[in-house]
């Protein structure tokens, strides 16, 4: 009954998935379509006034030359002067200047033969061909001084320029189609979430409640959709019931007559009452049904939000470099992500605690809105520190709203689905991760970085809207009070060697290569090999795509001590492949191929490590709680999160981008064979901290 | 409650951009003059002019004094005695010779005989380091700062052969003259690297400073003789002073000429230079002044600077003669002279 029941919900999920997505795909295609086409009417005219305009330049030049005194036919370094000019026009495929009798005296040197013979034969008459499907539009200008005709000038521009256009941000357009359908999915699944499964889960429990005789509540019925109608005819039904029973039991109470045959009635109705609640008086209102994906939406799009910068960051530090301290440029540019790992890492604790008591709707709604200014204000930036003060602002907000969907979604589900709740909270943060990032990148390209920074504050603003009208808050006071580690528990975890191991040779290890490697050079390389932001950010994409992809199916398999291990061993060695598979091919497709390598070695290295820890360290965690060493790991970890771009940034300065692909890359190795050693040969079994009986 | 802090969050982000993008103050001149006591050494030039240009620009008051020592130098001694009793805010040296007289050799300072505690800013000085004045040019490390007028030699002669290409280049200059000197020895580094041969034309003026036309011709001769492609004036004053009858005699010999200062393609044909004019250089002296008197920086914090852009000026009647036309690229940035 129940397998059929989930596979009857994986195949309607599916079937709404693919509706959609045949939704989404149409109307893209059908919009690609229509601005391709208005695109190519548009340019055909623009091309024909930049012609113009390069000729009257030329026009201008030449005539300058004349002035002086240069006869027509002595022009020097015409070619050179014509190459220039073909160099920075890349659809100019012929220029060339003839005298008045049509003889060809100056053409710029890089015209191909093809063309130039293209032009004998299209320039009878002045004339410019109207549609690009020529070959070639040209243009043709004729130089005169003082009324008299000295020459031509004659401009061949490529007919097919359009299609190439096209073929150049072919890659960028399918990148928008696929974020826009991975957009339209959450969106479309938090919709349904809030205004169908939610009601429906309600109306299940309302009607449970029913089944266990209890007619005391009802269902709050005010929306004006399917939903309210739904919970207004349950509650007409219910109050029709009580309504029977009122009346009853009024009848009854002033009914008189022979005692002897209203007593069994009585007796009969007193029954009834036992087992079966009422509603007497005002009715109980039915809450409704909370879910965990409420959360999703608004986490999603907060880290979209920030995540837009992540493949440019490096480069708008870079634009407002200045000396500071005396430190060098490469670590100064990696100040700003180490500073907003740091401010993050320590407001998590305080803003936990805050959002405890102000409970998580206020609490991701001010972190949203934090968030949304300190973007906005970052790209407003006219100098490093304002930079720095207004990331950290940022840090705050991401880490408030962090928290908070971390803490709503423990609150919101069962202890046994805690990992199914760990996965919405996952695959939200990567899929935003990953949109952002490509997003970002294409943006980047056309609007500048300040501004695709405003577009992220305004996308957090969203977020925060989202979460100020959806997100429902539970009761405050069950919120269970977490005891702060005090330094003794840090200093009892540390001393326990597996915990030792594995944070320091694992865990820290992945996040400084989560942030040097991924966060600091690679926008940084990819630039220096000729890469724009918006392959940049494809190329970051590949991280969070190939997590979200593997992920679930790691999971699935890492469920021994045994195969944990060897995860997080696969996971270290993986990373430092990537990394020297990159210092031995310095070019954008082993970029590419690393970021991936390296998702691939956070899917399967990240999620073990703490079940890991719990395993080895049991004693720990049932004297300090589970959450507590938790906390402890995540604090510990983030050291790995902030000194990434600071030791990133070193390295560069000292050994350049391909030494510090192959330092990290040993590094890598050197902590997951440590690691490696230390479970499997040197520890059998889980070993308690020293001193405990 | 929810919106009145969007408000005021708003509020603050109009703010803050607007703060962050506020433009420095300039500040507003002192309300009593500075005094400046001006040493020219061949009357007015277009460097003063500059000069003088600047500060008034500014709305900085300034009081003048000039002294011209006319090609004298041992005129300064005296100069430096009344510097010494009137005590001026800043003093203007015009050239090599004038500073080093005036502040002395850097390491060779004497108290008494050189000006060590005002400010000296020297105006037109070929190449500072090379005379001696300072080893470095960020910091001479007393109280000299100033402008210098010539443009790096590489970037002159890459720029003459862009016009025309030439094998053997005669450099014509004044023996006595210590600038000169040194330029010749570093465009004869310049010339192994850069594909032609440097033959040095010496030529000494007469008691009064001149130079004849008759002086000139034997020169020319034997220029010709070694098959000189061209000729080229450095920063030389006494080539400068002199240039009428020298660019007369060369271009009789058929020698196209090239100048490293202004003054030659201008009033005397020379066929072409890449120059920083007198005016611009005078004028980049006049923002040092400024930085010392109203800025109050000390001299020694000021880095001895020229200018960023040089000109090509090219005398195209000149070229014309030769029947050399100068690329179409180089004519779209050029100054033309003549027709």
């Amino acid at each position: 009954m129940r397998s059929s029941k989930t596979t009857q919900n994986s195949a309607n999920k599916i079937r709404v998935l693919l509706l959609t997505a045949i939704a989404v795909v149409i109307s893209f295609f059908l919009l690609s379509y229509a601005a391709l086409d208005i695109f190519r009417d548009e340019l055909t005219p623009e091309m024909e006034k930049k012609g113009r305009a390069l000729a009257e330049s030329i026009n201008d030049l030449v005539l300058k030359s004349v002035n002086y005194g240069v006869p027509f036919d002595r022009l020097r370094g015409m070619g050179e002067y014509l190459d220039t000019l073909n160099v920075k026009n890349p659809e100019i495929l012929y220029i060339g200047v003839s005298d008045n009798k049509g003889k060809e005296l100056y053409k710029s040197d890089e015209a191909s033969a093809a063309a130039t013979t293209k032009i004998k034969t299209t320039s009878k008459a002045p004339q410019i061909l109207p549609s690009s499907k020529a070959e070639m539009i040209v243009t043709t200008f004729d130089i005169s001084k003082d009324g008299q005709k000295l020459g031509t000038i004659k401009l061949g521009m490529d007919g097919k320029y359009f299609e190439k256009m096209v073929d150049k941000i072919l890659l960028d357009i399918v990148t928008v189609g696929l974020v826009s359908l991975l957009v339209a999915f959450e969106l479309l699944s938090f919709i349904i979430s809030c205004y169908i499964t939610s009601p429906m889960r309600t109306l299940y429990a309302y009607f449970d409640r029913i089944k266990n005789k209890d007619f005391s509540f009802s269902l709050v019925s005010s929306t004006k959709d399917e939903a309210g109608n739904a919970f207004a005819a349950a509650n007409t039904l219910v109050d029709k019931i009580n309504l029977k029973y009122l009346e009853l039991r009024s009848r009854l109470s002033a009914a008189s007559g022979d005692p002897e045959k209203l007593a069994p009635l009585r007796d009969k109705f007193s029954g009834i009452e036992s087992q079966y609640q009422f509603a007497t008086g005002t009715a109980k209102i039915h809450q409704p049904e909370k879910l965990v994906e409420y959360i999703k939406w608004p986490f999603f799009l907060l880290i979209f939000s920030d995540a837009l910068s992540i493949s440019f960051f490096p480069h708008f530090v870079n634009s407002l470099y200045q000396p500071l301290f005396g430190l060098s440029r490469e670590v100064i540019m990696g100040l700003p992500i180490s500073v907003f790992m740091l401010v993050w890492a320590l407001s998590l604790p305080w803003a936990g605690a805050w959002s405890d008591r102000v409970g998580r709707r206020k609490a991701f709604l001010y972190g949203a809105l934090i968030t949304g200014i300190g973007l906005f204000l970052s790209g407003t930036a006219q100098t490093l520190i304002d930079l720095m003060i207004w990331r950290s602002l940022t840090a705050i907000g991401y880490a408030i709203v962090f928290i908070t969907s971390q803490a709503y979604i423990n609150e919101n589900t069962k202890p046994e689905q805690r990992t199914q709740g760990m996965a919405v909270f996952l695959s939200g943060f990567f899929a935003g991760s990953l949109c952002g990032a490509a997003i970002g990148g294409i943006l980047a390209d056309r609007i500048g970085y300040s501004q695709t920074l405003f577009v992220s504050g305004f996308i957090a603003l969203i977020a925060a809207f989202f979460a100020h009208k959806f997100v429902i808050d539970g009761d405050l006071s069950l919120v269970a009070k977490k005891t702060k580690a005090k330094a003794s528990d840090y200093f009892r975890l540390l001393t326990n060697r597996h915990f030792f191991f594995v944070t320091f040779f694992s865990a820290i290890p992945a996040k400084i290569a989560l942030t040097g490697f991924l966060y600091f050079c690679v926008p940084l390389f990819m630039k220096m090999l000729g890469g724009d932001q918006s392959s940049t950010g494809r190329g970051m994409m590949a991280y969070g795509l190939v997590i979200v992809f593997f992920a679930p199916y790691i999971a699935s398999h890492a469920s021994s001590l045994g195969s944990r291990k060897l995860f997080m061993v696969i996971g270290g060695l993986l990373t430092s492949i990537s990394l020297f598979i990159l210092h031995f091919n310095p070019n954008i497709g082993a970029v590419i191929l690393a970021v991936a390598m390296l998702g691939l070695a956070h899917a399967i290295g990240l999620s073990p490590q703490f079940p890991v820890i719990s395993d080895l360290c049991a004693d720990e965690c049932k004297s300090l709680g589970v959450g507590t060493v938790m906390g402890i790991f995540r604090m510990i970890e983030r050291i790995g999160n902030v000194s990434g771009p600071i030791l990133a940034a070193v390295l560069i300065a000292a050994l350049g981008f391909e030494g510090t692909f192959m330092w990290l890359g040993w590094i890598s190795l050197f902590a997951v064979v440590v690691l490696a050693i230390h479970l499997f040969i040197l520890s059998r079994r889980p070993v308690a901290s020293e001193g405990s009986p | 409650m929810i919106y009145r802090t969007l408000l005021a969050l708003l509020v603050f982000c109009w703010i803050a951009p607007v703060h962050a993008a506020a433009p420095a103050k300039s500040e507003a001149p002192k309300a009593e003059k500075y005094k400046i006591y001006m040493i020219l050494y061949r009357g007015m030039t277009d460097a003063e002019k500059g000069f003088l240009f600047h500060l008034k620009n500014r709305n900085i008051p300034v009081d003048i004094v000039t002294r011209d020592c006319n090609k004298d130098v041992s005129k300064v001694s005296e100069y430096i005695t009344e510097i010494r009793s009137m005590k001026p805010d800043l003093i203007y040296a015009f050239g090599t010779s004038v500073a080093a007289k005036l502040v002395g050799l850097e390491g060779k300072v004497n108290p008494r005989e050189h000006i060590t505690d005002i400010p000296v800013i020297f105006n037109i000085v070929a190449d500072p380091v090379g005379a001696k004045l300072v080893s470095n040019l960020k910091s001479s490390g007393r109280n000299l700062t100033g402008a210098t007028h010539l443009v790096p030699l590489e970037g002159q002669f890459k720029g003459f052969k862009t016009v025309m290409d030439f094998k053997r280049l005669g450099f014509v200059y004044t023996p006595n003259e210590k600038n000169a000197v040194l330029i010749l020895e570093k465009v004869k580094e310049l010339s192994k690297g850069m594909g032609f041969e440097v033959l040095p034309a010496p030529i000494t003026p007469d008691a009064d400073g001149k130079i004849a036309e008759s002086a000139v011709e034997p020169i020319m001769k034997q220029l010709v003789q070694k098959k000189a492609d061209a000729v080229f004036f450095p920063s030389d004053s006494s080539i400068i002073s002199n240039i009428q009858s020298l660019a007369k005699v060369t271009m009789d010999h058929r020698l196209p000429s090239f100048s490293a200062t202004e003054e030659p393609v201008r009033k005397a044909g020379v066929m072409m230079g890449v120059v920083n004019s007198y005016f611009n250089v005078g004028q980049l002296a006049g923002y040092k002044a400024e930085q010392i008197l109203v800025k109050k920086i000390k001299p020694q914090d000021v880095p001895i600077e020229t200018l960023n852009r040089s000109t090509f000026l090219i005398d195209m009647k000149t070229a014309k003669s030769f029947d050399i036309y100068p690329p179409v690229m180089v004519l779209k940035f050029a100054e033309v002279i003549s027709q």
